[in-house]
C-alpha cells in the first residue's frame, strides 16, 4: 500500500513555473490539488508518461473521497474494467503517468498564451466543454 | 486756494528755478511735461518738504544724493554755507500766504556730503492791518493745516502711478477720516473737545473750592479716561475689521474661480479609501473564481472518466454485483469446521478446500474494489451537481467582479477628474489662501464681537458719566458760591451736545453727499459702465464697489479703474466740501488706456473750471487723446529738461 | 463754486439741534466762526472760557 503519490523529478521546475506564474491561483493551492489538474490535463490530451526518478509529492492519506473517485476513474477508464481498483499501487502509477505528462502540457500553455491571459482562455476552454456536454 | 509760484533755490535739480502758475484763462490748469529722472516728480517731493518736511515720493537714485543741488556743492569753496530752499506762494481770498522752508548746510571740500546747519520753517501772511507777519514752527504747521493738511495730502498731491495700491484697501477710516478734514467737521470736533476741556477746567476750578466736588470731579474724569480708551479701541479695531475685510474681498476674488481646492483633496482621498476597499473585494472576488476554475477544470476534464464509471457502477448495482452478498463466514467456517453445509468433509489441500480458498479468495479481492466503487457512488453525484451549477456559478462571478470593476472605474475617473480640476493650480499656495481667508474671517469677526462688547461697555460709562455729571451737579447746586460755575458748565455741556450731535448729523450728510458724488463722478468716467453696478460709501466709510454680477470687486478691479475710482471720490470730497486747495498729480494717466484717456482729459478741463490742477505728465502719457483737450485750455505749459551734466534743471515755458 | 455749503448747512443743523435757543446758537456760532479764521490757533482757552462766562451769564437754564 503506497503511502504517497510521486512525481518524476524532472517535473518540480514545471510544477514551479505554474506557481510562480500563478495561473488559476496555482500558488496558493496545495500539492494534492496541483497534482490533480496536471492529471486532468494529461488525460484531456491522452498523454502519458513513466516516471524516471520518483520523487514523493503529497501523502495519499490527504486524498479525499472526491479525489480518491477521480483517481479510480481515471484508472478504470486506462484499465477497462473495475479489476485495477484492487491494486492501490497500479490506480496511483495510472494516476502519476497522467500528471507527469500534463504538468509538462500545462507549463507549455502558460508559455504560449500572453502573460495575463492564461486565466481567460482557461475560463474560455471550460465553458466550451460545459456546452459540449449540455 | 490756489499756489500762485514755486520759488525753488538749490533744491535737487532745481538750482534756481521759479514756476509761476498765473492764471491766464478760465481754466485754471497747468501742464508740465518731462521725462522720468528729468526731476518732475521732485517737483512733487519739493512741494510735499516744503509743506510737511519730507519727501514721500523720492526714487531709489535721489536718495542717495544730498538735498543740496550738487553744482552748487562742487562748485562751492570750502567752509561756505549753502541754503537749500523752497517757498510756496498761496493765494486764498484775496490773502497771500506764503510757506518756506530752507536748510542751510556747511560744506566741506574733503567731504562729499554737506553738513546740515539749520533749518527754518516759517508762514508769512498779512493780517486785517495788512501788515506783515510771520509765524514760525508749530505755529506755522497749523497754517500748513488749513492750506492742505498732512493727513491728506494724498487727495491733493498725488503720484498717479501709486494711486492703484491707494484704493486696493480703502479702509473705512481713511475715507473717514478724508470726509471729517476735509468737510470742516474737523473743526466741530475740535470745538466738542475744546468745550469739554474748558467745562473740566471749570470743573477743577470748582473742586478746588471743595473736596466733595473735586472728589467728583475726578472720578468723572477716570471715567471719561476710560471712554476715551475704549473709543480708540474701538477705532482701532474698526481698522482691523476694515483692513480683514480688503483682505477677505481680494482674497475671495483670487480664489473665485478656482476650486475649493482642500475639499477636492479630501474627496479624493475619500474616494481612494473607497477604491481600495473595492479592489479588496474585487480581489477577492477573483480568487474565487480562479478556485472555482481550477477545481471544475479538473472534474470537467475528467468527466468523462466519471460517466464512464458512473455507468459501470450503475450495471453492477443492476446486476445485484454489489453490494456484494455473499456469506464470508460460512465459508471460513467450513473452512475450520471441515465440513461442508452438505456434511460432506472438507480434506486438507483437498481440491474442494483449494476451490474454497480460492472463492474466499475471490471474494476478498472483490469486496474491496466492491467497497471501492460503492465508495465512488456519493462522491460522482456530488462531482455531477457541481458541474451543472458551475455555469451559473461562473456567470454569477463573473458579473460580480464586472461590477466590481465599473464600480472602481467610475471612482478612477472621478479621481482622475478631481486631478484635472486641481491640476495647474499652484496647490500650496491656494491652501494658503484659503487658510488665510479663514484667518482673515477669524479677525473680521471676532473683531465685530469686540467692538459690539466695546460699544455696550462705552454707552454703560456713557449713562454712569451722565449720572455722576448729575450727582456733580447736585452738588454744585448746594452751594449759592458755585452758582455761576454751575452755569457755565451746564451752559458748556449743553454746547457740547448740541456740537456732537451736529457732527454726527453731518458726517452722515457729507458722507451721503460723497456718496452721491463718488458715484455720479465715476458712472460719468468709466468707460465700460456695464460691468459696474454701483459704488456706496458704508455707515463704516468704507467704500464699496460693486460688480454688475452683483458682488464686491474693489480689490480686483484694474488699475486704470482705481484711479478713476480715486479721482473721482476726490472731486467728489472737493466738490462737497467746497474745499478749495488745489489738485497737482504726477503722473496722471501712465495706467489708463487711450480710449480713457479722452475721458480723464476731459474731466481735467472740467474740474480745473473750478480749480486749480497742476498735472505732471511723461511726454508718453502726453499723447493727443491728452493734448486734444488741455493744449487749448491751459493756463501754463512747461517743458523741462535736463543739462548735459544732469544735476541742473532747465525749463522751457510754451505758454 | 459746487458743493454742499458746509457752513450754511451746518448753521442750519445748529438750528434744528438747539431750537428756541438762540443765545446757544449763537455761541456756537460765534465759536465755529473763531475756530474757522487761521488766527487763534492755540490760544483757545482764554477765548473759550471769556465766551462762555459771556454767553452762560445771559443764558437761562430752563431752555
Amino acid at each position: 500500500m503506497p503511502d504517497r503519490l510521486y512525481i518524476d523529478k524532472e517535473d518540480r521546475p514545471y510544477y514551479q513555473k505554474a506557481v510562480e506564474e500563478n495561473v488559476v491561483n496555482f500558488k496558493n493551492k496545495n500539492q494534492k490539488e496541483q497534482f490533480l489538474l496536471a492529471m486532468a490535463i494529461g488525460f484531456e490530451n491522452d498523454q502519458k508518461r513513466e516516471l524516471k526518478s520518483r520523487d514523493g509529492f503529497f501523502f495519499s492519506n490527504y486524498l479525499g473521497a472526491e479525489d480518491r473517485t477521480l483517481i479510480n476513474a481515471l484508472a478504470i477508464h486506462e484499465h477497462g474494467s473495475t479489476d485495477i481498483l484492487a491494486s492501490e499501487k497500479e490506480v496511483f502509477d495510472i494516476a502519476e503517468q497522467y500528471a507527469s505528462a500534463g504538468i509538462r502540457i500545462l507549463a507549455d500553455s502558460i508559455d504560449k498564451v500572453q502573460f495575463g491571459k492564461f486565466d481567460k482562455m482557461f475560463e474560455k476552454d471550460l465553458v466550451e466543454m460545459l456546452n459540449l456536454n449540455q | 486756494m490756489r499756489i500762485e509760484r514755486i520759488d525753488l533755490k538749490n533744491y535737487r535739480q532745481f538750482r534756481n528755478v521759479c514756476v509761476d502758475f498765473g492764471k491766464s484763462a478760465k481754466e485754471d490748469l497747468h501742464v508740465i511735461v518731462a521725462d522720468n529722472g528729468t526731476g518732475k516728480t521732485n517737483l512733487l517731493n519739493a512741494i510735499n518738504w516744503c509743506l510737511y518736511g519730507n519727501e514721500p515720493h523720492l526714487s531709489k537714485d535721489s536718495q542717495q544724493l544730498p538735498r543740496l543741488n550738487l553744482n552748487t556743492l562742487v562748485q562751492s569753496i570750502e567752509e561756505t554755507k549753502q541754503t537749500v530752499s523752497v517757498e510756496l506762494v498761496t493765494e486764498t481770498e484775496g490773502n497771500r500766504i506764503t510757506f518756506k522752508r530752507s536748510e542751510e548746510y556747511l560744506v566741506h571740500r574733503d567731504s562729499k556730503q554737506p553738513v546740515l546747519h539749520d533749518i527754518n520753517f516759517t508762514v508769512t501772511y498779512l493780517d486785517d492791518k495788512k501788515n506783515a507777519k510771520w509765524v514760525i514752527d508749530e505755529e506755522a504747521t497749523t497754517y500748513v493745516g488749513r492750506f492742505v493738511p498732512r493727513d491728506l495730502r494724498e487727495f491733493f498731491f498725488f503720484d498717479g502711478e501709486r494711486l492703484d495700491t491707494y484704493f486696493k484697501s480703502a479702509t473705512g477710516q481713511q475715507i473717514s477720516n478724508a470726509i471729517f478734514r476735509i468737510s470742516q467737521i474737523d473743526t466741530l470736533n475740535r470745538i466738542s473737545e475744546r468745550l469739554e476741556n474748558v467745562v473740566n477746567d471749570l470743573k477743577r476750578d470748582a473742586g478746588r473750592r471743595s473736596p466733595q466736588i473735586e472728589e467728583m470731579r475726578e472720578a468723572i474724569e477716570d471715567k471719561e479716561k476710560d471712554r476715551k480708551e475704549i473709543l480708540d479701541q474701538i477705532v482701532e479695531l474698526g481698522a482691523q475689521k476694515e483692513e480683514a475685510r480688503g483682505n477677505i474681498d481680494e482674497l475671495n476674488e483670487r480664489l473665485r474661480n478656482i476650486p475649493n481646492i482642500e475639499a477636492l483633496q479630501a474627496e479624493q482621498t475619500r474616494l481612494r479609501d473607497n477604491s481600495k476597499k473595492k479592489e479588496q473585494v474585487r480581489n477577492e472576488k477573483v480568487t474565487e473564481k480562479q478556485n472555482m476554475l481550477f477545481e471544475l477544470g479538473i472534474l470537467l476534464k475528467l468527466y468523462p472518466t466519471l460517466q464512464e464509471s458512473s455507468q459501470v457502477i450503475n450495471d453492477k448495482v443492476t446486476n445485484k454485483e454489489i453490494p456484494q452478498t455473499y456469506d464470508t463466514r460460512l465459508l471460513d467456517d467450513i473452512l475450520i469446521t471441515r465440513y461442508c453445509i452438505c456434511t460432506r468433509r472438507v480434506e486438507e489441500g483437498g481440491a474442494e478446500e483449494k476451490h474454497i480458498k480460492q472463492l474466499r479468495a475471490d471474494i476478498t479481492s472483490s469486496s474491496v474494489i466492491a467497497k471501492e466503487l460503492l465508495q465512488m457512488i456519493g462522491p460522482i453525484e456530488q462531482m455531477k451537481k457541481k458541474i451543472s451549477t458551475f455555469k451559473s456559478s461562473l456567470e454569477r462571478i463573473t458579473k460580480e467582479i464586472q461590477l466590481y470593476e465599473e464600480e472602481l472605474n467610475d471612482i478612477n475617473l472621478k479621481i482622475q477628474s478631481i486631478d484635472s480640476q486641481i491640476g495647474g493650480y499652484n496647490v500650496e499656495h491656494v491652501k494658503q489662501w484659503y487658510s488665510e481667508l479663514k484667518r482673515y474671517q477669524h479677525i473680521y469677526d471676532f473683531n465685530i464681537e469686540r467692538i459690539t462688547n466695546l460699544k455696550i461697555a462705552r454707552e454703560r460709562l456713557d449713562k454712569l458719566i451722565a449720572d455722576l455729571d448729575q450727582d456733580l451737579n447736585k452738588g454744585l447746586l448746594k452751594e449759592a458760591a458755585f452758582q455761576e460755575v454751575r452755569h457755565q458748565i451746564t451752559f458748556g455741556n449743553r454746547a457740547s451736545g448740541v456740537v456732537n450731535n451736529i457732527v454726527k448729523i453731518m458726517m452722515d450728510r457729507v458722507r451721503k453727499a460723497i456718496e452721491h458724488e463718488t458715484r455720479d463722478s465715476f458712472f460719468d468716467l468709466v468707460w465700460k459702465k456695464e460691468t459696474f453696478k454701483d459704488v456706496y460709501i458704508d455707515e463704516n466709510y468704507a467704500l464699496h464697489l460693486i460688480h454688475g454680477l452683483g458682488y464686491e470687486c474693489l480689490g480686483s478691479i484694474s488699475a486704470s479703474e482705481r484711479q478713476l475710482l480715486a479721482l473721482s471720490f476726490v472731486i467728489a470730497l472737493h466738490k462737497v466740501s467746497g474745499f478749495d486747495s488745489p489738485i497737482l498729480v504726477d503722473t496722471p494717466v501712465a495706467r489708463v488706456s487711450n480710449e480713457q484717456r479722452e475721458n480723464l482729459g476731459k474731466t481735467f478741463y472740467q474740474i480745473s473750471r473750478n480749480k486749480q490742477l497742476i498735472l505732471l505728465f511723461l511726454p508718453s502719457e502726453y499723447t493727443l487723446e491728452i493734448s486734444q483737450n488741455l493744449d487749448v485750455c491751459a493756463s501754463s505749459m512747461r517743458k523741462l529738461r535736463l543739462t548735459e551734466d544732469e544735476r541742473e534743471i532747465q525749463m522751457e515755458v510754451l505758454r | 463754486m459746487p458743493g454742499m455749503n458746509i457752513a450754511k448747512q451746518i448753521s442750519e443743523t445748529i438750528k434744528e439741534q438747539a431750537p428756541n435757543d438762540e443765545l446757544l446758537q449763537e455761541f456756537i456760532l460765534a465759536i465755529l466762526k473763531w475756530e474757522s479764521s487761521t488766527k487763534g490757533a492755540f490760544q483757545f482757552k482764554e477765548n473759550y472760557r471769556q465766551m462762555i462766562k459771556q454767553y452762560s451769564s445771559k443764558w437761562e437754564v430752563e431752555k
